[in-house]
């Protein structure tokens, strides 16, 4: 597997700047006096491999006076992943890295934010060959880091590491978690883990489905439930025996009613028969009205030959009177004169002026009695000519009033006719029974509409029991993958433990007097000191230090293992017998690795008289207090 | 050929009958004023249809429209006898049966009846019991009949009721 390796250290501001020499494979020592610098050379390293040291953030109490003060100032470092040259370059406050090599510039942001760009981390743990696996916590999903790689490749100089891993930088229930640090030894030593990490993310996805997917099945069964009401619970089968049975149904209902309709040939008939009774209605009502106008008429002449009979009789009348008052008074003769009203004695052909008149046409003023009787009579006369005639009207009218009374009759007689077809045609088509047949139809349309929407719901309810069948299967399937994963890495991880304890405590024992056994947990990977017996202050350093030291050479004796052999030791500050204990440690250097060897990297911090005397050729540079590693720029 | 409203023994009849029932006789010494006002009584006297609406519409002044055409014959009748009149009554004067005298401030003639044992007689009749009737119905619809000038009175029995009149 991939190695990585730095190559050269490089930081760049407007106020300081410092360059390291080329760093070597194998060991490389930075010593010097405390507060010199030390820790800045390892802080920029892991600055500028994405990590965020506490020194080179803003506005903290412990920030870096010099880098944090500086302008425009960048980390560079030349690194080698697999023998591959690369460089990184990163800006202080800036959170991303331009990465160039292998023929290209590309510039990575170190956080994953919502869309799916490429991290830094992504591409680094890509090219070291360790998966990015991605663990469901609950809600949140966690995907691997190559800051939790640096956990167990950077030990930093935590003064009372309580703890073995690094301190992740931003702390949380998930990076701090145990899981989290199992998962990071795990990936770092273990061969299938990630395989079987991989397949335990794939388990948990398909679980999700599973629930997921039983929801909508619980959804539809409710659904169901509420269409299905007070009815029988059918399945789909049953449902579509039944839509079946109702289609059948409506169609011999469909075939009874127009049966039922086709007594249709009487029908005509009478309708012809009541259209005609009809006309003959309306024939007669025309003649009704004419008659009534012929009653008007002659009841108008009625009035006028009354009223002339009333003149006539009182002229007759009148004439009686004119007769008795000629009787009794005598006042006038035809021989009166019209204009004197003398008397006048006339000759017969002669005027009462003188003149020769025609006796016949001679129109006389006065009469007397005998012509005034006639005169009477001819009245007379001609009062009875006006009552014959007042009779003959009358009767008349009467003939009139008679006919339109038999009209009348006769409408009504037709009328009861048309009423008495009407209903018998009525009769004939029997409409109760359509009626009885059509609310029969209506009410299977209804429930077979009903019926399609339950066989609906049930259709799509199938097709999700389906899939929930299906996830079934695979989530089986899955767990055995997922349990014979399980059962390799465990073997695997077995086998690693072994070899790690193997050295742990040879490492162990010989750092720390009162060691007698020093081995670790199997389920969470951490040191166990004489059975859990000896847990003193002083064991701290050694037990952290060693724990580095032990992965580093499994890594190195293990090809296939993901650790990309690589270690960066920043020494604490130390005083008495950790002190002691910290040069028995550095001394254990060779029993890990060949320091001169390839086919790792240490790059270590420490003081100068702590490291042993044979490893001085490896010193790559030194800092006092008088020579920092910050050097301040020329500003001439 | 026998123009009843211009036959003068309708006119003689009716009159007598009329001024008898007024009062208008020598013995009771009343005067009927104006002879013209007679042209018209006559109808009512001879018509008992006019009397009736006379009596009916008394104190009214709505009338329907058949009695308003009978009243607009009678005021046509009436005027057309104006004129004969004349020369009935001063026949009748000469042979004593009315006595007219001349009405300077109206500037008409007055008349009275002058009643005989024999007109009595003639009057009481049978035959005239309808146009008694009449004046009867005349004399208690139309008050002071005999006093009024003929203006008021065609006012009274014709204008009144919408019957157009000019002036005579």
């Amino acid at each position: 597997m991939a190695n990585l390796r730095i190559h050269r250290v490089e930081y760049s501001g407007d106020k300081y700047h410092y360059k390291s020499p080329e760093l070597k494979p194998g060991l490389n020592i930075l010593g010097g006096d405390n507060r010199s610098g030390k820790t800045t050379f390892m802080d920029l390293i892991y600055y500028c491999l994405s990590g965020n040291p506490v020194k080179f953030q803003r506005d903290k109490k412990t920030q870096h006076r010099q880098v944090m003060s500086d302008t425009n100032n960048y980390v560079e470092l030349i690194v080698f992943i697999d023998e591959k040259k690369y460089k990184l370059k990163r800006f202080i406050d800036e959170n991303k890295i331009t990465v160039f090599g292998a023929g290209e510039i590309k510039t990575y942001p170190i956080f994953r934010g919502k869309s799916d760009k490429i991290t830094f981390s992504d591409w680094i743990l890509e090219k070291i060959g360790i998966e990015v696996i991605e663990i469901f916590q609950g809600h949140r999903n966690w995907k691997f880091n190559f800051n939790d790689v640096l956990r167990l490749l950077y030990h930093d100089q935590e003064p009372n590491p309580k703890r073995i891993y690094k301190e992740p930088d931003s702390k949380n229930f998930i990076t701090d978690s145990e899981l989290v640090r199992k998962i990071i030894f795990q990936m770092l030593i273990g061969k299938r883990y990630s395989e079987y990490y991989q397949s335990i993310s794939e388990y948990k996805q398909l679980q999700n489905d599973k629930r997921v997917t039983k929801n909508t099945l619980e959804e539809y069964d409710a659904l169901a439930r509420r269409v299905r009401g007070d009815l029988e619970d059918l399945n789909l089968v049953h449902l579509n025996e039944r839509k079946e049975k109702i289609k059948a149904q409506i169609d011999r209902l469909k075939v009874s009613r127009e049966a039922t309709k086709q007594n249709r040939p009487r029908d005509i008939e009478n309708f012809d028969k009541v259209e005609e009774l009809k006309s003959q209605l309306v024939d007669l009502e025309i003649e009704s009205n004419e008659l009534q106008n012929e009653e008007k008429n002659t009841i108008n002449e009625l009035y006028k030959y009354r009223q002339l009979l009333d003149d006539l009789v009182r002229e007759a009348t009148q004439i009686e009177k004119i007769i008795e008052t000629h009787e009794e008074l005598n006042l006038f003769t035809p021989n009166t004169c019209p204009y004197c009203l003398r008397h006048v004695d006339r000759e017969e052909g002669k005027c009462v002026c003188g003149n020769d008149i025609k006796e016949e046409q001679y129109e006389k003023f006065f009469y007397d009695s005998s012509e005034y009787l006639e005169i009477l009579s001819s009245k007379r006369k001609s009062v009875e000519t006006v009552n014959n005639a007042l009779r003959e009207i009358n009767a008349e009218k009467n003939k009139v009033q008679e006919k339109q009374e038999r009209i009348n009759q006769e409408k009504a007689s037709i009328k009861s006719s048309i009423q008495g077809l009407i209903s018998k045609v009525e009769g004939s088509v029997n409409i109760e029974k359509l009626d009885e047949i059509d609310d029969k139809l209506h009410e299977l349309r209804d429930e077979l509409s009903k019926l399609e929407q339950r066989i609906d719901i049930e259709e799509q309810r199938e097709t999700y029991q389906q899939k929930y069948d299906r996830i079934k299967e695979k989530l089986k399937e899955k767990k055995r993958k997922m349990d014979s994963l399980e059962i390799n890495a465990e073997e695997d991880i077995s086998e690693k433990i072994h070899q790690f304890n193997t050295k742990y405590n040879e490492l162990m024992k010989n750092t720390l007097k009162e060691c007698r056994s020093a081995s670790i947990d199997q389920d969470t990977y951490l040191p166990v000191i004489n059975e859990g017996e000896y847990n003193a202050a002083s064991a701290s350093v050694p037990k952290r230090f060693n724990y580095y030291l032990t992965l580093l050479n499994l890594a190195v004796n293990n090809g296939e293992v993901k650790h990309p052999r690589f270690l960066m030791i920043d020494t604490p500050q130390t005083a008495g017998i950790e002190r002691k204990n910290l040069i028995k440690c550095l001394n254990q250097i060779d029993n890990v690795v060949n320091p001169s060897k390839e086919n790792h990297q240490i790059i270590l911090t420490t003081a100068i008289d702590l490291y042993p005397e044979r490893h001085k050729e490896y010193v790559f540079d030194k800092v006092t207090e008088d020579d920092k590693l910050l050097n301040k720029v020329d500003q001439s | 050929m026998f123009i009843k409203g211009e036959d003068y023994y309708f006119i003689t009849y009716n009159l007598v009958i009329l001024l008898n029932e007024l009062g208008c006789t020598q013995k009771k010494e009343r005067v009927f004023q104006d002879v013209r006002k007679l042209s018209f009584l006559l109808e009512f006297v001879s018509n008992d249809n006019l009397a009736d609406i006379i009596e009916l519409y008394e104190g009214k002044e709505q009338i329907n429209q058949f009695d308003k055409e009978n009243l607009n014959k009678a005021y046509s009748n009436g005027l057309l006898r104006l004129e004969g009149m004349n020369r009935l009554l001063s026949f009748l004067e000469k042979r004593e049966i009315v006595k007219l005298r001349k009405n300077k401030t109206r500037k008409a003639i007055d008349i009275t009846l002058n009643k005989t044992d024999k007109l009595n007689e003639f009057i009481k009749k049978e035959s005239f019991e309808v146009e008694r009737k009449n004046a009867s119905k005349l004399h208690r619809s139309v008050s002071r009949l005999t006093i009024l000038t003929l203006e008021k009175m065609l006012v009274k029995i014709f204008s009144k009721y919408g019957i157009s009149t000019w002036p005579i």
